[in-house]
Protein backbone atom coordinates (compact mmCIF):
# COMPACT_ATOMS: atom_id res chain seq x y z
CA UNK A 1 0.00 0.00 0.00
CA UNK A 2 1.68 2.94 -0.85
CA UNK A 3 2.11 6.38 1.80
CA UNK A 4 -0.90 7.72 -0.48
CA UNK A 5 -3.78 5.19 -0.17
CA UNK A 6 -2.58 5.12 3.41
CA UNK A 7 -3.21 8.53 4.05
CA UNK A 8 -6.52 8.43 1.94
CA UNK A 9 -7.74 5.43 4.04
CA UNK A 10 -7.06 6.94 7.00
CA UNK A 11 -9.18 10.00 5.86
CA UNK A 12 -11.83 8.00 4.94
CA UNK A 13 -12.13 5.54 7.66
CA UNK A 14 -12.30 9.13 9.96
CA UNK A 15 -14.71 10.48 7.82
CA UNK A 16 -16.96 7.53 7.81
CA UNK A 17 -16.41 7.82 11.93
CA UNK A 18 -17.49 11.38 11.38
CA UNK A 19 -19.95 10.65 9.60
CA UNK A 20 -21.17 7.75 11.68
CA UNK A 21 -21.10 9.65 15.00
CA UNK A 22 -23.17 12.75 13.08
CA UNK A 23 -25.94 10.42 12.15
CA UNK A 24 -25.84 8.84 15.36
CA UNK A 25 -26.35 12.17 17.21
CA UNK A 26 -29.37 13.53 14.37
CA UNK A 27 -31.05 10.16 15.44
CA UNK A 28 -30.89 10.77 18.85
CA UNK A 29 -32.17 14.51 18.33
CA UNK A 30 -34.89 13.73 16.21
CA UNK A 31 -36.33 11.83 19.21
CA UNK A 32 -35.37 13.83 21.08
CA UNK A 33 -37.68 16.87 19.12
CA UNK A 34 -40.36 14.12 18.58
CA UNK A 35 -40.74 13.89 22.51
CA UNK A 36 -40.40 17.75 22.44
CA UNK A 37 -43.37 18.46 19.84
CA UNK A 38 -45.28 15.49 21.98
CA UNK A 39 -45.06 17.31 25.02
CA UNK A 40 -45.74 20.51 23.16
CA UNK A 41 -48.75 19.44 21.79
CA UNK A 42 -50.02 17.71 25.37
CA UNK A 43 -49.07 21.23 26.84
CA UNK A 44 -50.83 23.30 24.45
CA UNK A 45 -54.48 21.16 24.47
CA UNK A 46 -53.77 21.44 28.77
CA UNK A 47 -53.04 24.98 28.27
CA UNK A 48 -56.00 25.26 26.09
CA UNK A 49 -58.28 23.36 28.61
CA UNK A 50 -56.99 25.04 31.70
CA UNK A 51 -57.70 28.49 30.15
CA UNK A 52 -61.35 27.52 29.43
CA UNK A 53 -61.68 26.11 32.82
CA UNK A 54 -60.46 29.62 33.97
CA UNK A 55 -62.81 31.40 31.89
CA UNK A 56 -65.57 29.50 33.71
CA UNK A 57 -64.89 31.22 37.10
CA UNK A 58 -63.42 34.45 35.90
CA UNK A 59 -64.55 34.90 32.14
CA UNK A 60 -66.76 37.89 31.13
CA UNK A 61 -69.54 35.70 31.66
CA UNK A 62 -69.25 33.97 34.58
CA UNK A 63 -68.36 36.52 36.64
CA UNK A 64 -71.73 38.71 35.48
CA UNK A 65 -73.90 35.09 35.84
CA UNK A 66 -72.23 35.09 39.52
CA UNK A 67 -72.91 38.94 40.29
CA UNK A 68 -76.60 39.21 39.03
CA UNK A 69 -77.40 36.09 40.80
CA UNK A 70 -75.85 37.64 44.06
CA UNK A 71 -77.90 40.81 42.73
CA UNK A 72 -75.93 43.19 41.01
CA UNK A 73 -77.40 46.31 39.96
CA UNK A 74 -75.61 48.69 37.44
CA UNK A 75 -74.71 51.62 38.56
CA UNK A 76 -76.98 53.84 36.74
CA UNK A 77 -79.97 51.74 38.25
CA UNK A 78 -79.21 52.22 41.84
CA UNK A 79 -81.89 53.49 43.70
CA UNK A 80 -79.56 54.83 46.73
CA UNK A 81 -76.05 56.02 46.02
CA UNK A 82 -73.46 55.93 49.17
CA UNK A 83 -70.39 55.73 50.64
CA UNK A 84 -69.50 52.50 51.68
CA UNK A 85 -66.68 54.07 54.35
CA UNK A 86 -68.96 54.78 57.89
CA UNK A 87 -66.44 58.60 57.80
CA UNK A 88 -65.93 59.64 53.72
CA UNK A 89 -61.90 59.57 53.04
CA UNK A 90 -60.74 63.33 53.48
CA UNK A 91 -60.33 64.69 50.24
CA UNK A 92 -56.78 66.38 50.03
CA UNK A 93 -55.83 68.48 47.19
CA UNK A 94 -53.25 66.61 44.79
CA UNK A 95 -50.33 68.38 43.75
CA UNK A 96 -50.63 68.43 39.79
CA UNK A 97 -47.77 66.62 38.35
CA UNK A 98 -47.31 64.78 35.36
CA UNK A 99 -48.80 61.76 36.27
CA UNK A 100 -52.50 61.54 38.11
CA UNK A 101 -54.24 58.29 38.81
CA UNK A 102 -58.03 59.15 39.54
CA UNK A 103 -60.23 55.44 40.85
CA UNK A 104 -63.80 56.38 40.68
CA UNK A 105 -65.68 53.23 42.97
CA UNK A 106 -69.43 52.32 40.95
CA UNK B 1 29.05 38.03 -9.74
CA UNK B 2 31.10 35.02 -9.96
CA UNK B 3 32.06 33.79 -13.47
CA UNK B 4 31.87 30.60 -14.48
CA UNK B 5 34.17 29.40 -17.31
CA UNK B 6 32.64 26.71 -19.71
CA UNK B 7 34.37 24.73 -22.13
CA UNK B 8 32.72 23.55 -25.09
CA UNK B 9 33.61 20.33 -27.12
CA UNK B 10 32.10 19.51 -30.61
CA UNK B 11 29.67 16.46 -30.99
CA UNK B 12 31.01 13.55 -32.96
CA UNK B 13 29.43 12.74 -36.28
CA UNK B 14 27.78 10.01 -34.48
CA UNK B 15 26.52 11.49 -31.46
CA UNK B 16 24.89 14.42 -33.74
CA UNK B 17 23.03 11.17 -36.03
CA UNK B 18 21.85 9.31 -33.03
CA UNK B 19 20.46 12.65 -31.22
CA UNK B 20 19.03 13.67 -34.37
CA UNK B 21 16.99 10.06 -34.80
CA UNK B 22 15.52 10.16 -31.52
CA UNK B 23 13.77 13.47 -32.43
CA UNK B 24 12.82 11.48 -35.36
CA UNK B 25 10.65 8.94 -33.29
CA UNK B 26 10.51 9.41 -29.85
CA UNK B 27 9.44 6.28 -27.85
CA UNK B 28 6.73 6.33 -25.05
CA UNK B 29 7.71 5.47 -21.84
CA UNK B 30 4.66 4.51 -18.95
CA UNK B 31 5.64 7.40 -16.09
CA UNK B 32 7.99 6.40 -13.01
CA UNK B 33 6.05 4.85 -10.03
CA UNK B 34 6.08 7.61 -7.23
CA UNK B 35 5.11 5.70 -4.27
CA UNK B 36 5.80 2.31 -4.55
CA UNK B 37 5.05 -0.61 -5.92
CA UNK B 38 1.01 -1.54 -6.97
CA UNK B 39 -1.50 -3.25 -4.57
CA UNK B 40 -0.76 -6.96 -4.93
CA UNK B 41 -4.34 -8.79 -6.39
CA UNK B 42 -4.40 -11.25 -3.54
CA UNK B 43 -4.36 -8.13 -0.72
CA UNK B 44 -7.65 -6.73 -2.30
CA UNK B 45 -10.05 -9.03 -0.50
CA UNK B 46 -8.63 -7.55 2.71
CA UNK B 47 -8.24 -3.99 1.77
CA UNK B 48 -12.03 -4.01 1.31
CA UNK B 49 -13.06 -6.07 4.54
CA UNK B 50 -10.94 -3.44 6.23
CA UNK B 51 -12.91 -0.16 4.62
CA UNK B 52 -16.65 -2.33 4.76
CA UNK B 53 -15.25 -3.52 8.78
CA UNK B 54 -15.89 0.23 10.74
CA UNK B 55 -18.96 0.36 8.65
CA UNK B 56 -20.36 -2.87 10.03
CA UNK B 57 -19.35 -1.56 13.64
CA UNK B 58 -21.24 1.09 13.46
CA UNK B 59 -24.38 -0.24 12.66
CA UNK B 60 -24.16 -2.09 15.04
CA UNK B 61 -23.36 0.23 17.34
CA UNK B 62 -26.58 1.90 16.25
CA UNK B 63 -28.70 -0.88 16.47
CA UNK B 64 -26.85 -1.59 20.44
CA UNK B 65 -28.05 2.46 21.11
CA UNK B 66 -31.33 1.71 20.11
CA UNK B 67 -31.57 3.88 17.26
CA UNK B 68 -33.68 2.70 14.52
CA UNK B 69 -32.70 1.81 11.42
CA UNK B 70 -32.96 2.47 8.37
CA UNK B 71 -34.29 5.82 9.43
CA UNK B 72 -35.93 7.42 6.24
CA UNK B 73 -34.75 11.12 6.19
CA UNK B 74 -38.04 13.04 6.93
CA UNK B 75 -39.41 16.11 8.28
CA UNK B 76 -41.03 16.00 12.03
CA UNK B 77 -44.41 17.22 10.53
CA UNK B 78 -46.20 19.39 13.20
CA UNK B 79 -49.90 20.27 13.66
CA UNK B 80 -51.08 23.16 11.53
CA UNK B 81 -50.79 26.05 13.33
CA UNK B 82 -53.77 28.45 13.30
CA UNK B 83 -53.73 31.63 14.46
CA UNK B 84 -55.53 32.98 17.24
CA UNK B 85 -58.59 35.05 17.09
CA UNK B 86 -58.72 37.99 20.17
CA UNK B 87 -61.38 40.16 21.19
CA UNK B 88 -60.50 44.21 20.79
CA UNK B 89 -58.57 43.87 24.57
CA UNK B 90 -56.49 41.12 23.46
CA UNK B 91 -58.72 38.45 25.49
CA UNK B 92 -58.66 34.99 23.37
CA UNK B 93 -61.56 34.13 21.79
CA UNK B 94 -60.34 30.88 19.78
CA UNK B 95 -56.93 29.25 19.84
CA UNK B 96 -55.25 26.07 19.41
CA UNK B 97 -54.18 24.08 16.26
CA UNK B 98 -56.34 23.44 13.65
CA UNK B 99 -56.89 20.06 14.54
CA UNK B 100 -57.68 20.61 18.31
CA UNK B 101 -59.18 24.73 18.10
CA UNK B 102 -60.49 25.80 21.50
CA UNK B 103 -62.55 28.50 22.56
CA UNK B 104 -61.79 29.42 26.38
CA UNK B 105 -64.64 31.75 26.40
CA UNK B 106 -67.46 29.06 25.41
CA UNK B 107 -70.56 30.77 24.53
CA UNK B 108 -69.18 34.70 24.01
CA UNK B 109 -69.78 35.79 20.73
CA UNK B 110 -69.95 31.96 19.43
CA UNK B 111 -72.33 33.44 16.61
CA UNK B 112 -69.40 35.73 15.15
CA UNK B 113 -66.54 33.48 15.52
CA UNK B 114 -68.06 30.08 14.25
CA UNK B 115 -65.99 27.60 14.83
CA UNK B 116 -63.17 24.99 12.58
CA UNK B 117 -62.69 21.55 12.24
CA UNK B 118 -61.11 19.28 10.19
CA UNK B 119 -59.25 19.98 6.61
CA UNK B 120 -61.71 20.25 4.09
CA UNK B 121 -61.70 19.47 0.31
CA UNK B 122 -59.89 23.02 -0.68
CA UNK B 123 -57.60 22.70 2.15
CA UNK B 124 -59.26 25.15 4.28
CA UNK B 125 -60.50 24.12 8.34
CA UNK B 126 -62.63 27.12 8.98
CA UNK B 127 -66.38 25.76 8.93
CA UNK B 128 -68.62 28.49 10.50
CA UNK B 129 -68.37 32.58 10.86
CA UNK B 130 -65.24 34.42 11.26
CA UNK B 131 -63.35 30.85 11.52
CA UNK B 132 -64.73 30.70 7.70
CA UNK B 133 -64.07 33.86 6.63
CA UNK B 134 -60.35 34.47 8.25
CA UNK B 135 -59.10 31.41 7.29
CA UNK B 136 -56.31 32.11 4.71
CA UNK B 137 -55.12 34.70 7.55
CA UNK B 138 -55.66 32.12 10.68
CA UNK B 139 -53.88 29.19 8.51
CA UNK B 140 -50.70 31.58 7.74
CA UNK B 141 -50.53 31.51 11.96
CA UNK B 142 -50.99 35.08 12.16
CA UNK B 143 -53.51 36.23 15.22
CA UNK B 144 -56.77 38.27 14.47
CA UNK B 145 -57.77 40.85 16.60
CA UNK B 146 -61.55 42.04 16.55
CA UNK B 147 -63.55 45.30 17.89
CA UNK B 148 -65.67 43.31 20.23
CA UNK B 149 -65.62 44.52 23.80
CA UNK B 150 -65.93 41.17 25.94
CA UNK B 151 -67.56 43.27 28.82
CA UNK B 152 -70.20 44.64 26.09
CA UNK B 153 -70.28 41.18 24.58
CA UNK B 154 -71.47 39.49 27.90
CA UNK B 155 -73.77 42.11 28.87
CA UNK B 156 -75.93 41.66 25.39
CA UNK B 157 -76.02 38.29 24.95
CA UNK B 158 -76.70 38.00 28.89
CA UNK B 159 -79.81 40.33 28.68
CA UNK B 160 -80.80 39.10 25.56
CA UNK B 161 -81.23 35.64 26.87
CA UNK B 162 -82.96 37.03 30.25
CA UNK B 163 -85.41 39.25 28.19
CA UNK B 164 -85.86 36.12 26.01
CA UNK B 165 -86.67 33.75 28.63
CA UNK B 166 -88.49 36.42 30.60
CA UNK B 167 -91.39 36.88 27.37
CA UNK B 168 -91.12 33.28 25.96
CA UNK B 169 -89.56 34.31 22.80
CA UNK B 170 -87.84 32.05 20.19
CA UNK B 171 -85.19 33.54 19.11
CA UNK B 172 -83.19 37.34 18.75
CA UNK B 173 -80.20 39.04 18.23
CA UNK B 174 -78.42 42.39 19.18
CA UNK B 175 -75.87 44.47 17.53
CA UNK B 176 -73.82 47.11 19.62
CA UNK B 177 -71.34 49.74 17.39
CA UNK B 178 -69.54 52.43 18.19
CA UNK B 179 -70.63 55.83 16.70
CA UNK B 180 -68.42 57.52 14.51
CA UNK B 181 -65.71 54.63 13.87
CA UNK B 182 -68.11 51.74 13.26
CA UNK B 183 -66.52 48.93 15.40
CA UNK B 184 -68.79 46.34 15.96
CA UNK B 185 -68.21 46.62 20.33
CA UNK B 186 -70.82 43.19 20.82
CA UNK B 187 -72.60 41.30 18.37
CA UNK B 188 -75.05 38.41 20.44
CA UNK B 189 -78.00 36.03 19.22
CA UNK B 190 -80.21 33.98 21.00
CA UNK B 191 -80.16 31.21 21.35
CA UNK B 192 -76.51 30.69 21.83
CA UNK B 193 -74.37 27.78 21.59
CA UNK B 194 -70.84 26.68 22.70
CA UNK B 195 -68.54 26.11 20.04
CA UNK B 196 -66.25 23.87 22.09
CA UNK B 197 -69.51 21.36 21.37
CA UNK B 198 -70.41 21.90 17.80
CA UNK B 199 -69.78 18.64 16.50
CA UNK B 200 -72.34 17.14 18.95
CA UNK B 201 -75.11 19.59 17.94
CA UNK B 202 -78.12 17.78 16.51
CA UNK B 203 -79.68 21.02 15.83
CA UNK B 204 -77.77 23.29 13.52
CA UNK B 205 -80.08 25.80 13.25
CA UNK B 206 -78.69 27.68 16.18
CA UNK B 207 -75.05 28.20 14.72
CA UNK B 208 -75.96 30.82 12.07
CA UNK B 209 -74.86 34.72 12.83
CA UNK B 210 -77.82 35.71 13.43
CA UNK B 211 -77.43 39.54 13.79
CA UNK B 212 -75.67 39.38 10.60
CA UNK B 213 -77.43 37.59 8.02
CA UNK B 214 -80.98 37.10 9.74
CA UNK B 215 -83.90 38.83 7.75
CA UNK B 216 -86.86 40.46 9.55
CA UNK B 217 -89.13 43.07 8.46
CA UNK B 218 -87.86 46.06 10.84
CA UNK B 219 -91.35 47.12 11.34
CA UNK B 220 -91.80 50.73 12.88
CA UNK B 221 -88.12 51.46 13.48
CA UNK B 222 -87.99 52.36 10.01
CA UNK B 223 -90.11 55.57 10.50
CA UNK B 224 -87.45 58.20 11.56
CA UNK B 225 -85.68 57.12 7.73
CA UNK B 226 -88.58 58.24 5.79
CA UNK B 227 -88.84 61.80 8.32
CA UNK B 228 -85.26 62.30 7.63
CA UNK B 229 -85.65 62.05 4.02
CA UNK B 230 -88.46 64.08 3.72
CA UNK B 231 -86.52 66.49 5.82
CA UNK B 232 -83.33 66.12 3.77
CA UNK B 233 -85.20 66.83 0.35
CA UNK B 234 -86.81 69.89 2.33
CA UNK B 235 -90.37 68.14 1.59
CA UNK B 236 -91.07 68.01 5.37
CA UNK B 237 -90.49 70.72 7.52
CA UNK B 238 -89.58 69.74 11.57
CA UNK B 239 -92.39 72.41 12.64
CA UNK B 240 -95.36 71.22 10.28
CA UNK B 241 -98.66 69.92 12.27
CA UNK B 242 -100.71 67.14 10.22
CA UNK B 243 -103.82 66.11 10.86
CA UNK B 244 -104.04 62.40 11.52
CA UNK B 245 -106.91 60.22 11.61
CA UNK B 246 -107.22 56.91 13.61
CA UNK B 247 -107.15 54.51 10.82
CA UNK B 248 -106.67 54.47 6.68
CA UNK B 249 -107.72 52.20 3.99
CA UNK B 250 -105.22 52.06 1.31
CA UNK B 251 -105.72 50.01 -1.29
CA UNK B 252 -107.18 47.09 0.05
CA UNK B 253 -105.34 47.23 3.58
CA UNK B 254 -106.76 49.32 6.27
CA UNK B 255 -104.21 50.86 8.32
CA UNK B 256 -104.82 51.79 12.12
CA UNK B 257 -102.87 53.41 15.13
CA UNK B 258 -102.25 51.36 17.78
CA UNK B 259 -101.83 54.31 20.43
CA UNK B 260 -104.76 56.81 20.67
CA UNK B 261 -103.48 60.47 20.00
CA UNK B 262 -104.95 63.90 19.20
CA UNK B 263 -106.47 64.28 15.68
CA UNK B 264 -103.61 66.97 15.08
CA UNK B 265 -100.20 65.81 15.26
CA UNK B 266 -96.41 67.57 15.05
CA UNK B 267 -93.39 65.54 13.03
CA UNK B 268 -92.25 64.69 16.46
CA UNK B 269 -95.37 62.98 17.98
CA UNK B 270 -95.89 61.33 14.78
CA UNK B 271 -92.83 59.17 15.76
CA UNK B 272 -93.40 59.41 19.72
CA UNK B 273 -97.13 57.86 19.04
CA UNK B 274 -95.47 55.75 16.12
CA UNK B 275 -98.60 56.96 14.21
CA UNK B 276 -98.72 54.42 11.17
CA UNK B 277 -101.63 56.85 9.32
CA UNK B 278 -99.33 59.95 10.45
CA UNK B 279 -96.46 58.20 8.50
CA UNK B 280 -98.22 57.05 5.66
CA UNK B 281 -99.63 60.47 4.98
CA UNK B 282 -96.02 61.73 4.82
CA UNK B 283 -94.86 58.53 2.65
CA UNK B 284 -97.27 60.10 0.04
CA UNK B 285 -94.84 62.63 -0.30
CA UNK B 286 -92.22 60.51 -1.96
CA UNK B 287 -93.09 57.94 -4.80
CA UNK B 288 -92.07 54.04 -4.57
CA UNK B 289 -88.79 54.58 -6.62
CA UNK B 290 -87.97 57.72 -4.19
CA UNK B 291 -88.65 55.97 -1.35
CA UNK B 292 -86.79 52.58 -2.46
CA UNK B 293 -84.12 54.59 -3.44
CA UNK B 294 -83.63 56.79 0.22
CA UNK B 295 -83.63 52.82 1.42
CA UNK B 296 -80.76 52.33 -0.40
CA UNK B 297 -78.94 54.96 0.43
CA UNK B 298 -79.46 54.09 4.16
CA UNK B 299 -77.76 51.09 3.48
CA UNK B 300 -80.71 48.39 3.01
CA UNK B 301 -81.08 46.39 0.51
CA UNK B 302 -77.82 46.14 -0.10
CA UNK B 303 -74.89 44.32 1.71
CA UNK B 304 -73.09 46.21 4.47
CA UNK B 305 -69.59 46.83 3.24
CA UNK B 306 -67.91 44.93 6.76
CA UNK B 307 -64.86 42.71 6.07
CA UNK B 308 -64.41 39.19 7.05
CA UNK B 309 -67.79 38.79 7.71
CA UNK B 310 -70.76 37.34 5.87
CA UNK B 311 -74.13 39.19 5.79
CA UNK B 312 -77.40 39.63 3.86
CA UNK B 313 -78.53 42.36 1.56
CA UNK B 314 -82.03 42.08 2.77
CA UNK B 315 -85.29 42.99 0.30
CA UNK B 316 -86.50 45.87 -1.34
CA UNK B 317 -88.95 44.78 -3.57
CA UNK B 318 -88.53 46.85 -7.21
CA UNK B 319 -90.86 49.58 -6.51
CA UNK B 320 -92.45 49.48 -9.97
CA UNK B 321 -94.44 46.58 -8.87
CA UNK B 322 -95.61 48.17 -6.07
CA UNK B 323 -99.27 48.42 -5.76
CA UNK B 324 -100.48 51.34 -3.00
CA UNK B 325 -100.75 49.42 -0.20
CA UNK B 326 -97.61 47.94 -0.88
CA UNK B 327 -95.73 51.90 -0.79
CA UNK B 328 -97.74 52.59 2.42
CA UNK B 329 -96.32 49.38 3.78
CA UNK B 330 -92.73 50.01 3.13
CA UNK B 331 -93.13 53.32 4.86
CA UNK B 332 -93.85 51.72 7.82
CA UNK B 333 -91.06 49.10 7.81
CA UNK B 334 -93.47 46.18 6.44
CA UNK B 335 -93.15 44.71 3.09
CA UNK B 336 -89.14 44.77 3.13
CA UNK B 337 -86.64 43.15 4.91
CA UNK B 338 -82.79 43.90 6.87
CA UNK B 339 -80.40 42.34 9.11
CA UNK B 340 -79.87 44.07 12.70
CA UNK B 341 -76.63 45.02 11.56
CA UNK B 342 -77.79 47.01 8.53
CA UNK B 343 -80.22 48.82 10.70
CA UNK B 344 -77.71 49.24 13.81
CA UNK B 345 -75.45 50.91 10.82
CA UNK B 346 -78.34 52.64 9.41
CA UNK B 347 -79.15 54.56 12.95
CA UNK B 348 -75.48 55.18 12.62
CA UNK B 349 -76.15 58.22 10.47
CA UNK B 350 -78.11 59.90 12.75
CA UNK B 351 -75.43 59.35 15.13
CA UNK B 352 -72.68 60.42 12.99
CA UNK B 353 -74.65 63.58 12.04
CA UNK B 354 -75.71 62.14 8.63
CA UNK B 355 -72.59 60.18 7.89
CA UNK B 356 -72.78 56.17 6.77
CA UNK B 357 -70.46 54.85 8.20
CA UNK B 358 -70.00 50.52 7.56
CA UNK B 359 -69.07 48.43 10.38
CA UNK B 360 -66.03 46.27 11.01
CA UNK B 361 -65.51 43.12 13.24
CA UNK B 362 -61.77 43.15 12.32
CA UNK B 363 -59.56 45.61 14.09
CA UNK B 364 -56.96 46.25 11.29
CA UNK B 365 -60.23 47.60 9.13
CA UNK B 366 -61.18 49.68 11.04
CA UNK B 367 -58.92 52.50 9.78
CA UNK B 368 -59.66 51.98 6.03
CA UNK B 369 -63.59 51.57 6.23
CA UNK B 370 -65.34 53.58 4.15
CA UNK B 371 -67.95 56.18 4.78
CA UNK B 372 -70.66 58.18 2.45
CA UNK B 373 -72.51 61.39 3.76
CA UNK B 374 -76.09 60.40 3.61
CA UNK B 375 -77.86 63.47 5.18
CA UNK B 376 -77.28 66.57 6.27
CA UNK B 377 -75.69 67.48 9.67
CA UNK B 378 -78.11 69.20 11.02
CA UNK B 379 -81.15 66.46 9.55
CA UNK B 380 -79.36 64.21 11.17
CA UNK B 381 -79.34 66.39 14.49
CA UNK B 382 -82.96 67.10 14.17
CA UNK B 383 -84.09 63.65 13.82
CA UNK B 384 -82.34 62.47 16.67
CA UNK B 385 -83.83 64.96 18.99
CA UNK B 386 -86.97 63.78 17.62
CA UNK B 387 -85.99 60.55 18.81
CA UNK B 388 -84.85 61.42 22.24
CA UNK B 389 -88.11 63.28 22.33
CA UNK B 390 -90.06 59.97 21.65
CA UNK B 391 -88.09 58.19 24.36
CA UNK B 392 -88.58 61.07 27.13
CA UNK B 393 -92.38 60.95 26.43
CA UNK B 394 -93.74 58.25 25.32
CA UNK B 395 -94.37 55.06 26.60
CA UNK B 396 -90.94 53.99 26.07
CA UNK B 397 -90.21 55.36 29.70
CA UNK B 398 -88.72 52.11 30.03
CA UNK B 399 -85.28 52.83 27.37
CA UNK B 400 -84.23 55.54 29.17
CA UNK B 401 -80.66 55.16 31.11
CA UNK B 402 -80.62 56.86 34.04
CA UNK B 403 -78.38 59.47 33.99
CA UNK B 404 -78.15 59.08 30.16
CA UNK B 405 -79.84 60.58 27.41
CA UNK B 406 -81.69 57.75 24.74
CA UNK B 407 -83.03 58.57 21.22
CA UNK B 408 -84.28 56.01 20.02
CA UNK B 409 -87.61 53.89 18.12
CA UNK B 410 -89.57 50.33 19.15
CA UNK B 411 -91.19 48.30 16.54
CA UNK B 412 -94.06 46.04 16.99
CA UNK B 413 -93.78 44.35 13.08
CA UNK B 414 -95.68 41.42 11.80
CA UNK B 415 -93.78 38.68 11.32
CA UNK B 416 -94.74 36.51 8.02
CA UNK B 417 -94.86 32.41 9.43
CA UNK B 418 -93.44 30.30 6.00
CA UNK B 419 -95.19 26.90 7.67
CA UNK B 420 -98.54 28.61 8.26
CA UNK B 421 -98.81 31.15 5.35
CA UNK B 422 -99.88 33.80 7.05
CA UNK B 423 -98.29 36.86 9.16
CA UNK B 424 -98.19 36.68 12.99
CA UNK B 425 -99.21 40.10 14.82
CA UNK B 426 -96.64 42.00 16.19
CA UNK B 427 -94.28 38.59 15.38
CA UNK B 428 -90.84 40.66 15.92
CA UNK B 429 -90.41 43.53 18.74
CA UNK B 430 -87.42 45.53 18.26
CA UNK B 431 -85.88 48.40 19.94
CA UNK B 432 -82.93 50.96 17.69
CA UNK B 433 -81.77 53.50 19.93
CA UNK B 434 -78.39 55.77 19.94
CA UNK B 435 -77.04 57.43 23.57
CA UNK B 436 -76.27 59.66 25.07
CA UNK B 437 -78.45 61.32 22.48
CA UNK B 438 -76.26 64.75 22.43
CA UNK B 439 -72.95 62.97 21.91
CA UNK B 440 -73.90 59.40 20.58
CA UNK B 441 -70.48 57.07 21.78
CA UNK B 442 -73.19 54.01 21.01
CA UNK B 443 -75.72 52.65 18.85
CA UNK B 444 -77.71 49.61 19.67
CA UNK B 445 -80.01 47.29 17.82
CA UNK B 446 -82.27 44.76 19.11
CA UNK B 447 -85.49 42.31 18.38
CA UNK B 448 -87.27 39.37 19.81
CA UNK B 449 -89.09 37.16 17.46
CA UNK B 450 -92.01 35.08 18.18
CA UNK B 451 -92.42 35.93 22.06
CA UNK B 452 -95.42 33.59 23.54
CA UNK B 453 -96.54 36.18 26.17
CA UNK B 454 -100.05 38.22 25.90
CA UNK B 455 -100.19 41.20 24.64
CA UNK B 456 -96.13 41.47 24.42
CA UNK B 457 -95.08 44.81 22.63
CA UNK B 458 -91.83 46.12 22.24
CA UNK B 459 -92.44 48.37 24.86
CA UNK B 460 -92.62 46.18 27.44
CA UNK B 461 -90.18 43.73 25.98
CA UNK B 462 -87.13 45.25 24.01
CA UNK B 463 -87.60 48.73 25.49
CA UNK B 464 -86.50 47.82 29.38
CA UNK B 465 -84.19 44.85 27.82
CA UNK B 466 -82.55 47.90 25.58
CA UNK B 467 -82.19 49.73 28.62
CA UNK B 468 -80.52 47.07 31.00
CA UNK B 469 -77.75 46.87 28.05
CA UNK B 470 -77.27 50.25 28.05
CA UNK B 471 -77.46 51.05 31.93
CA UNK B 472 -74.37 48.11 32.21
CA UNK B 473 -72.82 49.40 29.21
CA UNK B 474 -72.89 53.20 31.15
CA UNK B 475 -71.88 51.45 34.33
CA UNK B 476 -68.29 50.44 32.54
CA UNK B 477 -67.45 54.12 31.25
CA UNK B 478 -65.58 55.92 33.05
CA UNK B 479 -66.49 59.52 34.30
CA UNK B 480 -64.72 61.50 31.34
CA UNK B 481 -66.45 59.28 28.81
CA UNK B 482 -69.82 59.57 30.94
CA UNK B 483 -69.96 62.96 30.39
CA UNK B 484 -68.17 63.71 26.93
CA UNK B 485 -65.37 65.47 28.02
Amino acid sequence: MTRISQRLLALYLASLLALAALGAHNQLRRGHHEAVLGQKYLLQTQLSALRQEVAGVTGVLAIRSWAVERGMVAAPEALNVGEVDAVPAPRTPLPQGALEVDTLWR
Amino acid sequence: MALRHVTVTPLTRRQTQAREGARAHPTVQPPPPEGGPELELRKRPLFALCLGLPLVLALGGFVGAGVRLPAWPEVLAEPTQRGAILAGDGTILAEGDAGLRRYPQGRLAAHLLGFSGSEQPDGSYGLEGLERKLDATLQAGEDVQLTLDPDLQAIAQTELARAAALHGAKNGAVVLLEAGTGRVLASAAYPDFDPNAQATFLDRSVIGNRPFTALVEPGSVMKPFVVAALLHDRRLRPDEVLNVEPSLRVGDKTFTDVTAHEPKLEIRDILRVSSNVGMIRLGERFSSTELASWYHRFGFGREVAIDYAANEEGTINPPEAWVPQDHASAVIGQSMSATALQLAAAYSIFANDGLYVAPQIVASQVASTPSERVLDSEVARTVREMLAYTVQNSSLIDAKIPGVSVAGKSGSADLYDVDKGAYIDAGTLSFAGIFPAEKPKVIGVMYLQRVTEKGALSVSVTAPAFRAIGSQAVALWDEAALTGR
